[in-house]
């Protein structure tokens, strides 16, 4: 007896993994005997076949970006962890066991681990004794090259950032109020009242918020943009807002300013999984 | 470039040792392919980045976790699950209205269909039909659009997605069947003019 939902059911699976159905000879006669079940085939074969024919067209340059905030953002928790572990702030040294279990201490492994760490010992004092001995013969007046400075690396938090609580705070305020731009039809009157309101807040205290963050260039270099954005946000005209909001947008995300807002807020947070 | 089981394997193990550049590597074969499903669950770009950064962030607190009983891939995809279903938004004024509605045209990712020219008239006619698509995912409730995606993008099994989401291979069955049915009951191929 011909069940239409369970029949569907049974095919749907193997719709979306782009099997002939119709071609099985347990689903033939059913298709051929039921039209509204056939018309489902033939229907969510097209969906998924669209579907697949979506390509995502992205250049490397923004794969680039895309993977350059990744790395940062974990080389970013990695030294945010290590920090607050070093410190004593907020983990013991248990905790970090904790994280890094294979750097747990093993009462059975103390000696050993002992004589391996006096052997390193030894050898940096042999070193240190080397390196003064070196020091004192004499310096030839030529050649010796100046070895370059590597090149900066376009990465944009290498560790843990040392902002103060009120510019982190800042920077989230800063996040939000992008993401709702980046979603504001220009035809919303009250959004758009709602963000310029917002941005002349914002830049009213930016000022403060940049002699902050001065030891950290690249944040200061973010908020030089971001200030760019909130000078043309606060004066968009009602009128071209259509054209205004659409650059402002554009420039948004060609600068990856949300991620980088994100990229800078440091954030240290216990996660639990169900894991098997 | 793909790695080896015996690469990632150990890079696996430096990542436990707390080496981040290890646990970079291993992150660089895989956000490609969460980036795109984190897009289509998501409708768009900045969401999708905060939901891959998120997922590879708790996956790199949790790597010490990973016992290697499953592939990296596996484990990644239980912990993109639990990632992308506990995303809270942050308090917003504007979230309730906005980001339940379905991705805007200025926020929309750029999507072209495989084979067309960009600019042709088949360009702009697979446009409409990604749009809608895109649209139509995003009205389908979270749960069941993730185990849509698993299924159609990342071609897992329904027992795998089972065993990922932590419900029987019956719900994921039935789940997928309701999705399709409803997205395809929603679904028009707009016609080509001339």
């Amino acid at each position: 007896m011909h069940n239409c939902e369970e029949f569907r059911e049974r095919i749907t699976e193997l719709i979306i993994d782009r099997e002939e159905v119709a071609r099985k000879a347990e689903f033939q006669s059913e298709l051929l005997t039921c039209s509204s079940c056939s018309e489902f085939y033939v229907q969510s074969r097209e969906l998924i076949e669209a579907l697949d024919g979506i390509d995502l067209t992205m250049s490397d340059k923004q794969w680039n970006g895309i993977e350059q905030r990744l790395h940062a953002r974990i080389l970013n928790v990695g030294a945010n962890l290590d920090a607050n572990v070093d410190a004593g702030f907020s983990r013991s040294r248990s905790a970090r066991a904790a994280f890094w279990p294979l750097r747990r201490l093993n009462p059975a492994a103390t000696a050993t681990s002992m004589m391996q760490s006096i052997v390193p010992l030894l050898a940096t004092a042999a070193l240190l004794l080397i390196t003064i001995g070196l020091g004192r013969l004499p310096s030839p007046i030529v050649g010796l090259q100046q070895t370059a400075a590597p090149p900066a690396q376009a990465v944009y938090v290498e560790q843990s950032v040392p902002l103060d609580p009120v510019t982190v705070g800042f920077l989230e305020e800063s996040e939000l109020l992008l993401r709702n731009v980046m979603k504001m039809a220009p035809s919303d009157v009250e959004d758009l009242a709602d963000a310029k309101k917002a941005a002349s807040e914002q830049l009213a205290e930016l000022d403060q918020r940049k002699e902050a963050a001065a030891e950290v260039p690249p944040v200061v270099g973010m908020m030089e943009t971001y200030e760019t954005i909130l000078r043309d946000l606060r004066n968009v005209d009602i009128g071209s807002a259509d054209e205004d909001i659409g650059d402002i947008q554009k420039r948004i995300q060609q600068n990856g300013l949300i991620a980088n807002m994100k990229a800078f807020q440091p954030r240290i947070s216990e996660v639990s999984f169900s894991l098997r | 470039m793909a790695i080896s089981p015996a690469e990632e394997a150990e890079l696996v193990s430096r990542a436990q040792h707390g080496d981040a550049d290890a646990f970079c590597r291993l992150a660089t074969q895989h956000h490609r392919s969460l980036y795109v499903l984190a897009l289509k669950y998501s409708g768009n770009h900045h969401d999708a980045e905060d939901l891959m950064q998120d997922v590879m962030l708790n996956a790199y607190r949790a790597i010490h976790q990973f016992k290697g009983m499953s592939s990296f891939r596996t484990w990644l995809a239980r912990i993109m699950v639990n990632s992308f279903l506990n995303q809270r938004r942050k308090s917003d004024p504007l979230a309730p209205t906005k980001r339940q509605e379905p991705m805007e045209e200025e926020s929309e990712p750029m999507f072209y269909s495989k084979n067309s020219e960009r600019h042709s008239e088949w360009s702009v006619h697979n446009g409409l039909v990604m749009k809608q698509i895109l649209n139509l995912l995003a009205s389908v409730p979270e749960r069941q659009r993730l185990m849509f995606l698993m299924k159609h993008q990342e071609g897992m099994t329904c027992e795998e997605i089972a065993d990922t989401m932590g419900t029987s291979v019956g719900t994921v069955k039935k789940t997928l069947f309701r999705v399709v049915d409803r997205l395809r009951q929603h679904f028009a191929i707009p016609a080509v003019k001339g």
